[in-house]
């Protein structure tokens, strides 16, 4: 028989209420109070699952309860009648440094695993599933937004245009046949020389780095890279990836309120840029592929990322996890390792 | 027995949760949420709950946190399947956003008055739930239309908004069959916010000048680390600064509104300071990125202990006469549907 001391609220009102319960190995359970005695057996009473020392309590058939500071006799109490197995391992887990160790690096690793190759990977396999109409509707009302805000009509004569969409366009059929793209040209003094890919494949090149460029090779090369992007539906990866881990990242941490939560959007901002360098060295590597394919030179390639690192200095040695981009050096190392290679 | 003359004891909330104790039950948590593709949450929610209510006394009784983890899970599930939904709604043609856009500004009301009921539902203290009978309706005026009035009065309209969302919150809560109460006035929610407006106006007439003056520097690149350079300490100390004006807020905000609570003829009341609030954000902040996120249990229950151990509230005999409000439990079906969306809503 085993007894516990406690308090009883009887559901009811607020009062509290000294009390015992007695548990018999019969099954039989008996609450007395002061002036009282009730009688239930032990199938009929929920005995909660044990947090650490706080105080436990049971639940009686009519919704009354009985709430203890003494864990350990209670733990006794469900060892003997064997209830509650996976609550008590839970339990035993949360409470020896060992386990819990061994729980908090595995946690780590798992987390590290999920983010570094879980999420990706399922992004890299979903992503060519989705039809490309879908990504075009949102690309198309993007580049309405931006020429109707921010860009102008490219300044290039139509014969240069003609030119580079030609030369693109072989460029496009030796690596990546019947891929759909579009190419565009738009001055954008703002941004400087630049080219971006928006979804559904609309390739947009400023005329800034038309004028950039020693010549129309180097013009291909990152034309070649934003293609990379397109090929590799990185626009839909992306947006896959950075959604699915905001909610794990909500879901693992976002039962914390105001600071924590913030700390926890943080490692968010820092991984999207880290899946993004992926995204970049990718395209790269398929721009490099490309530049191949059509006889140009790699050189070409490193030389108009150092032009254009040039053009941002900041962008060019910054600590690469907080930018968007690997660093420039990064980058043209690996260009020109390939080229010193082939 | 004869009734207690108007003064009062006051009696402290206490809390008695510890960082490193939490710690070991929020990391198994998180373990088996990842083991689980996110099934255990609920059950982590509750272990989660039932660890800080159960550590949170008044009066020597604590309170506790009795929900079903089926139900939350089956809510979840929903959600996430909404969250889905809502986030490749960019991908659709233009017309089906806009009705998209409205269904969830229509549904966002209802969601919130249900997951305030189950999470107050869900609480006790003496085996006595609390509830919360907030209107659709007033939910709308107050999370959707008062919102969009902040913005058209430039946001002069956000202390109202403010305090018109406690006082939702507030007003429509019961411990048992009695009525919480909040009455502090719009006016005085306006205060706090004086002394900040005023720095940040000041700030902002600071970074217009130095922003006229930034072309006259010379394009090379030494010129523009240096530049670069200042910007980040400058862009630093603009930082501390801000997240001590929302300490104030914090502070003030918290306290004026625990100072004007009621149940029944208990007073509350709440002590915080700024400075001890701003130490702890930033020192809480530190700790986590520097723990690659290990210490957020540990910057919870520092918190968490602060933030409780300042409130008391004055009782006159004792707190027994409360009643349970029996009769208050909704039908199965609404239930079912209220328990799906446990959105955290704090106060």
């Amino acid at each position: 028989m085993i007894q516990i001391n406690g308090y009883f609220y009887n559901g009811k009102h607020s009062q509290r209420i000294s009390a015992k319960v007695s548990f018999f190995e019969t099954g039989q359970v008996i609450l007395i109070l002061e002036n009282n005695q009730l009688q239930t057996s032990f199938d009929e009473i929920r005995i909660m699952p044990r947090i650490a020392n706080t105080p436990r309590c049971l639940y009686f058939p009519d919704g009354s309860k009985f709430e203890t500071h003494d864990n350990a006799a209670l733990d006794n109490v469900c060892a003997l009648f064997e209830t509650g197995i996976w609550h008590r391992l839970i339990h035993k887990i949360e409470s020896h440094i060992a386990y819990v160790l061994i729980a908090a690096v595995a946690a780590l690793f798992l987390t590290g695993f999920v983010i570094e190759y879980g999420i990706p990977y399922a992004a890299k396999s979903v992503a060519p599933k989705i039809p490309y109409s879908v990504e075009r509707d949102a690309g198309i009302s993007s580049l309405e937004t931006l020429d109707h805000n921010f860009f102008f009509k490219s300044q290039l004569s139509e014969t240069q245009i003609t030119r580079l969409n030609k030369q693109f366009q072989s460029l496009a059929d030796a690596i990546a046949p019947n891929l759909p793209y579009q190419l565009l040209f738009r001055s954008c003094p703002d941004l400087g020389a630049n080219a971006f890919t928006l979804p559904g494949g609309f390739i947009i090149v400023t005329d800034d780095l038309v004028h950039l460029a020693e010549n129309e090779k180097q013009i291909l090369a990152v034309m070649a890279h934003e293609l990379g992007h397109v090929y590799h539906r990185h626009v839909m990866r992306s947006f896959l990836q950075n959604s699915v881990t905001v909610l794990l990242l909500a879901g693992l941490l976002g039962d914390f309120s105001s600071i924590s939560s913030f700390a926890a959007t943080f490692p968010v901002f820092l991984l999207q840029n880290h899946y993004s360098h992926t995204f970049e060295l990718e395209a790269d590597r398929f721009a490099i592929d490309a530049l191949q394919q059509s006889k140009i030179p790699i050189k070409e390639f490193a030389v108009i990322l150092f032009l254009l690192g040039k053009q941002n200095p900041s962008d060019a040695n910054d600590f690469s996890y907080l930018s968007t981009h690997p660093s420039t050096r990064e980058r043209i190392d690996v260009i020109e390792k390939f080229a010193e290679m082939h | 027995m004869e009734n207690a003359p108007q003064t009062g004891t006051n009696k402290n909330l206490e809390f008695y949760g510890q960082g490193f104790e939490f710690f070991k039950i929020w990391i198994v948590n998180l373990l088996l949420t990842l083991l689980t593709a996110g099934f255990y949450s609920p059950w982590a929610k509750v272990r989660t709950r039932r660890y800080l209510y159960g550590n949170t006394f008044l009066d020597n009784s604590a309170f506790d946190f009795v929900a079903d983890p089926v139900k939350i899970l089956k809510g979840r599930i929903i959600a996430v399947i909404v969250f889905i939904l809502f986030s490749y709604s960019s991908f659709l043609p233009e017309n089906l956003q806009a009705v998209t856009a409205l269904l969830i500004i229509g549904v966002i009301p209802w969601i919130i008055i249900k997951s305030l009921k189950f999470n107050f539902y869900n609480t006790t203290y003496r085996n006595i739930r609390f509830n919360f009978h907030g209107s659709y309706f007033n939910a709308l005026y107050v999370y959707i239309l008062l919102p969009l009035f902040i913005v058209f009065t430039l946001g002069l309209a956000y202390p109202y908004f403010i305090k018109s969302q406690k006082q939702f919150i507030i007003q429509n809560s019961r411990y048992g069959t009695t009525g919480f109460l909040m009455n502090a006035t719009v006016k005085a929610f306006y205060r706090p916010f004086i002394m900040p407006m005023a720095i940040l106006l000041a700030l902002a007439n600071l970074s217009a000048i130095t922003h006229f003056n930034a072309p006259v520097f010379d394009i090379s690149s030494l010129q523009i680390d240096h530049v670069i350079k200042m910007t980040q300490i400058i862009g630093f100390m603009i930082a501390l600064l801000l997240v001590y004006i929302y300490a104030y807020f914090y502070t003030h905000i918290s306290n004026l509104i625990i100072n004007h609570s009621k149940l029944a003829e208990y007073q509350f009341s709440s002590s915080l300071h700024t400075g001890h609030i701003f130490w702890l954000f930033i020192s809480n902040l530190i700790a986590i990125i520097v723990s690659f996120g290990l210490l957020i249990p540990w910057a919870k229950i520092r918190f968490l202990h602060y933030r409780i151990s300042c409130v008391s509230v004055t009782i006159h005999d004792d707190l027994n006469a409360f009643i349970s409000a029996e009769n208050e439990r909704t039908t199965a079906i609404a239930e079912e549907i209220g328990d799906l969306f446990d959105i955290d809503i704090g106060l």
